[in-house]
C-alpha cells in the first residue's frame, strides 16, 4: 500500500517562536533561518510531522498563498524533507539536556591598578576544571613581560582557552606572535585595545599561529562597564550545545566565576554581588547556593526575551539592571522582538 | 563595524521571495577559526543585518 506523502522537519532543526519574527535553527549546519511569524503555524505542523500537502490550516490568508514557495525554500535548505516512508517517524527529537565535565566553564579576571595572585588562581581553576580564562587589563599593568609571566603560570593547566584583552603599546608590535603561540599552546586570542590602527594578526602573517588571533583595536577599554552590549555581532551561531544550555541556564553567568580589578570574587564584574577576595577559595565560593542562583536566569523566564527569536543564540547580560537577579531584558540589548528591528 | 560586501547580495533572488520569508546571504569573515563570523542578512529585518560568532564569547568587551 502506498503511504501518503508528508513533509517533516529534520530533528536537528529546531523551531523557535518569536513575536514579530520566528526562526528555525539548523543545529547541524549552524544556521538560523528567520521568518515572519505569520508562517509559524506552518513550521509548527512541519515540526510535528503532521503537515500534509494541500492543507493550509491555521495560516493567515497572505501566508497561505505562499505555502508552496515556503516549502520549496525549506526543502532546498534541507530544513524539511518529503517522505512516504513510515520510517520517517522513527527519528527522535534532539535531546535538550545539557551536561559538562567542567565545574566552571570560564573565568574573567579584570586588572587595573593591582596585580592578582595568579598561582592561587591557577590552582583554583584547575580544581574546577575550568577551560576558559579571559584576562582584561584596563591599565598598563599587564604589559608584554607580565603577559608572558601569566602565560607561564597557566602552562600545563586546565585552562585550554586563554585570552588577553590588554592595552596596546609599541613593544607589543615587535612580537613574533607565531613564536609566542608555539610556546604557549593555550593562548588563543589577544585583543590589544587603544591601538594606533585596526588590524588583525593571524596565521597569514605567522603560520605558527594556526587558528589563533590577535586583534588591534583603536577603541580604548576603560573598565568592565565597556562589556555587555547585545548588538549586531554579539549573537552566537546556533549549536546543539548552546541551544540545550540556553534552555535551562543563563548564557553568560552559568558556570562563570570572575575576579574584579579590586580583587573581589564575583559572578561577573558587571554585577553587584561579591564573595570575598581569597582566590584559593574559588571552588568553595562557586558551590554556594547564592553564587549559583544566577545560573538559572534563563531567557524563557524573561518577559521580553521569551518573545525573541534569537533567545537561544543570545548569551545575555545581567549587568546594569535594577537588580542582579532581575528578569528584565538586557539593559544594553538593541533588539525589539515585537517590531523585529535593531535600534542604532 | 565590519563593512558588508554588497556584491554578495543577489537582488533578483531577494525580490522573488515571498513577504516575510528570510533570505540569507552569508559571508564568513575573520582570519581564523577563532573568530569566524557569519553575516546573515534577512530581507525583512529592516536595515540591519545580524552577525553570528561561531564561538560562545567569554565576555563582550
Amino acid at each position: 500500500m502506498q503511504s501518503e506523502i508528508c513533509i517533516k522537519m529534520y530533528p536537528t532543526c529546531k523551531l523557535v517562536q518569536g513575536s514579530k519574527f520566528s526562526a528555525v535553527y539548523d543545529l547541524d549546519r549552524r544556521q538560523l533561518y528567520r521568518f515572519d511569524s505569520a508562517y509559524y503555524p506552518l513550521f509548527s505542523e512541519l515540526e510535528k510531522g503532521s503537515w500534509r500537502e494541500g492543507t493550509e490550516q491555521g495560516l493567515e490568508p497572505d501566508a497561505a498563498k505562499q505555502v508552496v514557495v515556503v516549502l520549496e525554500m525549506a526543502q532546498t535548505n534541507e530544513i524539511v524533507y518529503r517522505t512516504s516512508d513510515p520510517a520517517g517517524d522513527m527519528f527522535e527529537a534532539l535531546s535538550e539536556e545539557w551536561h559538562s565535565p567542567h565545574e566552571m566553564q570560564n573565568c574573567i579576571v579584570d586588572v587595573a591598578d593591582m596585580d592578582h595572585d595568579w598561582i592561587a588562581l591557577r590552582a583554583s581553576l584547575d580544581e574546577l576544571r575550568c577551560p576558559g580564562l579571559q584576562i582584561r587589563c584596563f591599565s598598563d599593568l599587564v604589559d608584554l613581560q607580565k603577559m608572558l609571566e601569566i602565560l607561564k603560570v597557566f602552562g600545563g593547566s586546565c585552562v585550554a582557552n586563554l585570552q588577553f584583552v590588554i592595552r596596546w603599546n609599541e613593544e607589543l608590535d615587535a612580537i613574533d606572535w607565531g613564536e609566542v603561540c608555539s610556546r604557549y599552546k593555550n593562548l588563543l586570542f589577544v585583543k590589544l585595545h587603544g591601538a594606533q590602527t585596526e588590524r588583525r594578526i593571524s596565521w597569514q602573517q605567522f603560520p605558527a599561529m594556526m587558528d589563533r588571533l590577535v586583534i588591534h583595536e583603536p577603541k580604548k577599554i576603560a573598565s568592565e562597564r565597556d562589556c555587555g552590549a547585545i548588538a549586531v555581532g554579539s549573537l552566537s551561531a546556533p549549536s546543539a550545545k548552546l541551544f540545550a544550555e540556553l534552555h535551562s541556564f543563563n548564557g553568560c553567568l552559568h558556570r562563570k566565576i570572575s575576579v574584579r580589578q579590586d580583587g573581589s570574587i564575583c559572578n561577573c564584574p558587571s554585577l553587584r554581588a561579591s564573595y570575598g577576595t581569597d582566590l584559593a577559595k574559588l571552588p568553595q565560593i562557586s558551590a554556594k547556593k547564592e553564587f549559583r542562583a544566577y545560573w538559572t536566569l534563563k531567557k524563557d523566564d524573561m518577559a521580553v526575551c521569551s518573545r525573541c527569536e534569537f533567545r537561544y543564540v543570545c548569551t545575555d547580560c545581567r549587568g546594569y539592571l535594577g537588580s542582579d537577579l532581575s528578569l528584565e531584558k538586557p539593559a544594553r540589548c538593541k533588539y525589539d522582538p515585537d517590531t523585529g528591528l535593531w535600534d542604532g | 563595524m565590519h563593512e558588508l560586501d554588497l556584491k554578495l547580495l543577489h537582488e533578483a533572488d531577494r525580490d522573488s521571495l515571498p513577504l516575510g520569508i528570510r533570505t540569507i546571504y552569508e559571508k564568513e569573515i575573520g582570519d581564523s577559526q577563532r573568530e569566524k563570523r557569519i553575516y546573515r542578512i534577512d530581507k525583512f529585518g529592516a536595515n540591519k543585518f545580524v552577525i553570528f560568532a561561531l564561538e560562545k564569547p567569554i565576555s563582550r568587551i
